[in-house]
C-alpha cells in the first residue's frame, strides 16, 4: 500500500507538470493581451512592459523560467492586472472562502445523500422512498445557477430570511444559501446512487446469510451492507469533487463571496495570464490528489483490491 | 415428542397478478441427531418450506400451519425471537459458498459476531471458540486463516467455514440447502463425510435439501420426496431406495444415471417441472405421472401413513414399479 501511494504520488509530479505546461500553452496562444485597454497604449510603453514580465521572450524560455519560479520558489508571480498584487496573495485571500463552503457542500452532498438513499432503499417501494427519489430527481435537473437564484428568490427576496451575497468572513447566514445551491444536485446524485448499491447489496446471498445467523436488522445494514453499498458513492466523489470546483465559479459570481471563483472568470476575461495560471494549477493540484484519496479509499474497503 | 413438528405447512406468495403457491400443506417430523433428506426437482418448494419455518421467507409470503420446535410453534415468535432461534437452535448452510460470505470483512469478524452479539463473549474469547470450529471442520492453520478475507478461501474452504460458522452455538438443527451442489465431486465428498462427522460429534440433527439422490442415498436416515410443495412420499432411506411406493420416486430413482445399464440417453421425467402458480386440485404430478388415473385430475390423493411410510397417491401401492 505504501509503495502504491509512493508511486501515484510519484507519477501525479508529471502529471501536474503537464498540466502547467498545457495551460501556458492555451494562455499564449489565446489572442488578446491584459494590457489592451480601450485606448491602445503607445508602442514603446508596451513594449517597456512585456519586457518587464518577460513577455518579450522567446516562448520556450518563458514556459521554463515559468515553471521552474513555482517549482523552486513556490512563486506564481505577479498578477499582471491586479499590479500591486501578487498571484499567491489572490489565491490565499480567495481561496478559504471558495474552501470554506465547497467543504461544507461537499459534506452536506455526501451524508445527506447518503442517508436518503439508505432510508430510501430500507423502505423500498413506501412513500418514504417515492418521497426520496422524487425529490431526488427534481434536485438533480436543477443546475446550481438555476438554484441559486430561486433560492434568493424565496429567501431573500420573499421571505427575506437570509442575505443574497456577501461572506463577512464566513458567518452562518451567508453561508446556507451558496452551500445549499451548490449542493443540491450532488446530494441527489448521491442519493440515487446509494438507493441503486444499497438494494443491490441487500439483495446479496451474503445479507441472506447474515439473516440466517439471527443478527438483527440494524447489525446487518451497518455492518454488512453499508460499506459494499458505499464502494459507487466513493467512485462517484472524484466527479463530485470537480463538479463542487467548477460550480463553486458560478457560486461566487451569484453570491459575490470574494471566493476564488471571481477572480478566475476576471482573470480569464483580462488574460491576466499568471493568476489563471495560479487558479489552475491549484485546482488541478487538488483534483489528483483529490482523485488518490478516492483510490486509497477504495482499497481500503474493498479488500480484494491490492494495487 | 419430536425435535421439530411441521405440521400442514403453506407458504403463498402474493404476487401482481396470481398467488404463487410454493408449499401446498406439508407435514414431517424430526428426530433429535437424525439425518433427514427433503429431495425433489427445483421448484418442489424445498427451500422455501425451510425459510418460511425460520422465518427467513420474504415479504410477500403468508405462512400457515405449524411448525413446532420442541413444541415452540416457530411461527407464532416475534422476529427478535427467531433470531435468536436462528443463531442458537436452528442455523443453516447454503448452496453457494462463493458469494455466501461477506466479502469485505475478515472470517473473524463474520465468525464471532454471532457469539459476542447473541452469547454477549468478549471478542478475544470468541475468537478462541471460533479457531477450535475451524479445527472441527478441518481447516488447516485455522489461527492464521480466521484473519484472512473470504476470496482466499476456495469453495470448498468456504463451505466449510459456513459450517463453522453455523455449528459455533452448537444448534440442534441444521439446515443445509443444497450444500454440495456448487462444489466439485471430490470437495462433495468431503462435505459428507463432514456433515456425518459433525452429527456423530455434536448430535446435531440435519435436513439435507438436495435434488441428488446419490447424496441421500449415501447419509440419511429418512427421506422426505417433494414434488409441487407437497409430500409424495416419505419413508427411511432404505425402505424408500429398495421399494419406492410413489410414481414420482420412482420417475426419480429412474433418472439417477447408471453405470451397470447399457444406454446412451439419460432417462427423464417426461414434461415439464409444475407451474407452482397454476393450482392443483388434485395431484400436482399428475400430467407427467404414467400410472395417472382419472381420479388424480378431480382430488388430491389422501396422505396413507402405513408402516412408517407415508405416502400420496391413488395408484395401489402393489403395482407401483412392477
Amino acid at each position: 500500500m505504501a509503495f502504491y501511494i509512493t508511486r501515484r504520488i510519484l507519477v501525479a509530479v508529471p502529471t501536474i507538470l503537464a498540466l502547467i505546461v498545457f495551460s501556458f500553452i492555451i494562455m499564449y496562444l489565446a489572442p488578446g493581451s491584459p494590457f489592451a485597454g480601450e485606448r491602445p497604449l503607445p508602442e514603446a510603453t508596451l513594449a517597456n512592459i512585456e519586457a518587464l514580465y518577460g513577455l518579450n521572450r522567446p516562448f520556450y524560455e518563458q514556459v521554463f523560467r515559468y515553471v521552474w519560479n513555482i517549482v523552486v520558489h513556490f512563486d506564481f508571480g505577479p498578477s499582471l492586472v491586479y499590479r500591486d498584487r501578487s498571484v499567491s496573495e489572490i489565491i490565499a485571500q480567495g481561496f478559504p472562502v471558495t474552501l470554506t463552503y465547497g467543504f461544507l457542500s461537499f459534506i452536506v452532498a455526501v451524508s445527506v445523500g447518503v442517508v436518503l438513499g439508505v432510508v430510501a432503499a430500507l423502505r423500498q417501494n413506501s412513500w418514504l422512498d417515492y418521497l426520496a427519489v422524487g425529490v431526488s430527481i427534481g434536485a438533480q435537473v436543477l443546475p446550481n445557477f438555476v438554484m441559486a437564484p430561486i433560492l434568493v428568490l424565496t429567501f431573500t427576496l420573499w421571505l427575506g430570511w437570509l442575505p443574497g451575497g456577501g461572506w463577512q468572513g464566513g458567518e452562518l447566514p451567508y453561508l446556507i444559501l451558496p452551500v445549499i445551491a451548490l449542493s443540491t444536485s450532488f446530494m441527489a446524485s448521491i442519493a440515487r446512487i446509494t438507493r441503486s448499491s444499497m438494494l443491490e447489496v441487500l439483495n446479496a446471498d451474503f445479507i441472506f446469510t447474515v439473516r440466517a445467523k439471527g443478527l438483527p436488522k440494524r447489525r446487518w445494514v451497518l455492518r454488512h451492507a453499508l460499506k459494499p453499498a458505499m464502494l459507487p458513492v466513493i467512485s462517484y466523489l472524484g466527479p463530485t469533487f470537480v463538479g463542487l470546483i467548477t460550480g463553486s465559479v458560478v457560486i461566487d459570481i451569484y453570491f459575490s463571496t470574494g471566493g476564488i471563483g471571481q477572480y478566475f472568470v476576471n482573470a480569464a476575461i483580462n488574460r491576466d495570464y499568471s493568476l489563471i495560471m495560479g487558479i489552475t494549477i491549484l485546482t488541478g493540484t487538488l483534483t489528483v490528489v483529490f482523485n488518490l484519496l478516492v483510490d486509497i479509499a477504495y482499497a481500503w474497503i474493498d479488500p480484494r483490491i491490492r494495487y | 415428542m419430536n425435535l421439530l413438528d411441521i405440521r400442514n405447512l403453506q407458504v403463498v406468495f402474493k404476487t401482481t397478478t396470481k398467488p404463487v403457491h410454493a408449499v401446498n400443506g406439508v407435514s414431517f417430523h424430526l428426530d433429535v441427531g437424525e439425518i433427514l433428506g427433503v429431495v425433489g426437482e427445483s421448484g418442489s418448494g424445498k427451500s422455501q418450506m425451510t425459510f418460511a419455518m425460520v422465518g427467513l421467507h420474504s415479504k410477500n409470503a403468508k405462512v400457515s400451519g405449524q411448525a413446532l420446535f420442541e413444541g415452540v410453534d416457530l411461527l407464532e415468535l416475534n422476529e427478535g425471537e427467531l433470531e435468536r432461534i436462528r443463531a442458537t437452535q436452528i442455523a443453516m448452510i447454503f448452496q453457494n459458498p462463493m458469494t455466501a460470505l461477506n466479502p469485505y470483512l475478515r472470517i473473524s469478524d463474520q465468525m464471532a459476531e454471532i457469539l459476542t452479539f447473541h452469547q454477549g463473549m468478549l471478542k478475544s474469547q470468541a475468537l478462541m471458540h471460533c479457531i477450535h470450529m475451524l479445527d472441527v471442520v478441518q481447516i488447516p492453520d485455522a489461527k492464521n486463516r480466521l484473519r484472512m478475507y473470504p476470496h482466499e478461501f476456495s469453495g470448498g474452504m468456504r463451505q466449510r467455514v459456513l459450517i463453522a460458522m453455523a455449528l459455533l452455538c452448537q444448534p440442534r438443527i441444521l439446515i443445509a440447502d443444497e450444500p454440495t451442489t456448487a462444489l466439485d465431486v471430490t470437495v462433495q465428498a468431503q462435505i459428507v463425510e463432514l456433515l456425518k462427522n459433525i452429527r456423530q460429534e455434536f448430535g446435531t440433527a440435519i435436513i439435507l435439501i438436495t435434488h441428488d439422490l446419490g447424496l441421500v442415498a449415501g447419509m440419511t436416515d429418512r427421506i422426505v420426496v417433494m414434488y409441487g410443495g407437497q409430500v409424495m412420499e416419505s419413508g427411511t432411506t432404505e425402505s424408500i431406495f429398495s421399494s419406492p411406493e410413489h410414481p414420482y420416486t420412482t420417475a426419480l430413482l429412474d433418472a439417477v444415471p447408471r453405470l451397470d445399464r447399457d444406454s446412451d440417453s439419460l432417462s427423464v421425467i417426461a414434461g415439464d417441472p409444475l407451474d407452482v402458480r397454476d393450482r392443483w386440485k388434485g395431484c400436482p404430478f399428475e400430467p407427467r405421472c404414467e400410472y395417472h388415473l382419472p381420479m388424480c385430475l378431480q382430488t388430491r390423493p389422501p396422505i396413507e401413513t402405513a408402516n412408517g411410510r407415508i405416502r400420496a397417491c391413488h395408484v395401489d401401492r402393489n403395482l407401483i414399479g412392477k
